[in-house]
């Protein structure tokens, strides 16, 4: 499993952690009863804060995608709970403005960027 | 006194001649934290940091590092404290190896197998004099002599300056699992603020010798936004007195808004009036610095 961290955004360490993890497992990378790398581990291989791995591991727990095992390690759940409608709209709003936020530091036009969605969307839209 | 903090100070002052090098510091660093003590060249970091290790005579105030007056029991917090600091008291005729030895007889909780770990991560030539070592070696010796007592508080001053790349990366990593994950606190100084954005998790500022602010990284960066709004009619200036509000760029319909607190509450006021765009920009540590200390923010009006 590869993580990128870029410190130098505006979107907390935790949360990009999270966000990688979360697609990760959505996405089917990391499967039910995959064992991630344990918190000292991670903050040395992306050489971050060990309290930051930690407290997206915390909120990654409580989001019930991930279980630690007593003394073992912390392992993805069996079961990937489902997200209400409301729940996944708001994930993706924040996902959206975050996105938002980075493109437009790029300094491309709100036009440009709804040409580059809808561009991406094309091959799903027809 | 508590044992939640290892370093408090209560206005903390270093007066040299008309200059208030450091003036009226309160700073509070809390157990198990990694505090990246930031501020432009000149800003009273280093005589900060010098007044916590006793080294420094305070004007007035106070300092209490691991609950210890600096003032009375400086000797006593400099063996307790591990330092890296520019100025590393090397000695230049000593070999590595010879330095090591002579460190191991001063330091009250020296350990050779830990010693002997850190001398494999770095890989510094044993029989090299100090005084034919580069300035990262030197920077990294010093922090195998700090680091091997198991120091309860790391005090970093610039501490990866003549490192390369992945040097810094090795050094601070070590830091990190060395210290951190063992619930040890660091306290760092550093102008490279893209490494004090990964690996802290506070932040103070300080300029011209006044603390400016101090704040959780994930909570500043969550709460220090810019909003870029482009309104259709011109606004009512009140329209942009609210308590989160920093301070407002522009004319006419179009601003950008610096707010520090309520994002949310800001926007819900912001919207009120007629608007073709209303655009929340991330900020990160470099942006937020430059806010705090005067420099421009990067952030446009379009």
């Amino acid at each position: 499993m590869y993580f990128h961290i870029d410190a130098s955004s505006g979107i907390p360490i935790y949360r990009q952690l999270v966000g990688q993890i979360t697609q990760a497992i959505t996405g089917g990378l990391l499967r039910p009863g995959d064992r991630l790398p344990s918190v000292r581990e991670l903050a040395r291989e992306l050489t971050i804060n060990p309290n930051t791995v930690a407290r997206a591991y915390l909120e990654l727990e409580r989001d019930g995608l991930i279980e630690a095992a007593r003394g073992s390690g912390t392992y993805v759940t069996a079961t990937i709970p489902a997200l209400s409608r409301e729940e996944r709209l708001h994930k993706g709003r924040e996902l959206v403005r975050a996105f938002v936020s980075e493109v437009r530091r790029l300094g491309l036009e709100p036009r440009e960027l709804l040409g580059l969605i809808k561009h991406e969307l094309g091959g799903e839209e027809g | 006194m508590t044992d939640e903090y290892v370093i408090e100070t209560r206005g903390l002052t270093k007066v040299f001649g008309a200059k208030r090098a450091v003036d009226d510091l309160n700073l509070q660093v809390r157990r198990g934290s990694v505090f990246g003590f930031l501020g432009p060249n000149g800003a009273g970091k280093t005589t900060t940091i010098k007044m916590l290790l006793g080294l420094t005579k305070p004007t007035s105030g106070e300092a209490r590092v691991l609950g210890l007056d600096v003032r009375e029991r400086s000797v006593e917090v400099r063996r307790r404290v591990g330092v890296v600091a520019e100025d590393a008291p090397l000695y230049d005729h000593m070999t590595v190896a010879e330095t090591l030895a002579f460190a191991s007889r001063l330091a009250a909780d020296w350990d050779d197998q830990r010693a002997a770990k850190y001398m494999d991560i770095f890989r510094l030539p044993m029989q090299a004099r100090v005084r034919d070592l580069s300035r990262g070696m030197r920077g990294q010796l010093a922090l195998i002599l700090a680091l091997t007592p198991e120091p309860e508080l790391l005090i970093l001053d610039e501490p990866t300056a003549g490192l390369d790349p992945v040097m810094r990366r090795e050094f601070l990593s070590t830091v990190l699992d060395e210290v951190t994950a063992r619930g040890g606190t660091v306290f760092m100084s550093s102008h490279v603020l893209a490494e004090v954005e990964r690996v802290a998790d506070t932040v103070g500022i300080i300029n011209k010798g006044k603390l400016l602010m101090v704040k959780d990284m994930t909570e500043l960066k969550e709460t220090e936004k810019k909003v870029r709004v482009h309104f259709q009619v011109e606004p009512d200036p009140a329209i942009f007195q609210h308590p989160g509000i920093a301070s407002v760029e522009g004319q006419g319909r179009r601003y950008i808004v610096t707010v520090t607190s309520d994002l949310e509450g800001v926007l819900e006021r912001l919207r009120t009036v007629p608007h073709f765009v209303i655009d929340v920009v991330d900020l990160n540590l470099e942006e937020i610095f430059m806010q705090y200390t005067g420099g421009k923010s990067g952030v446009r009006i379009q």
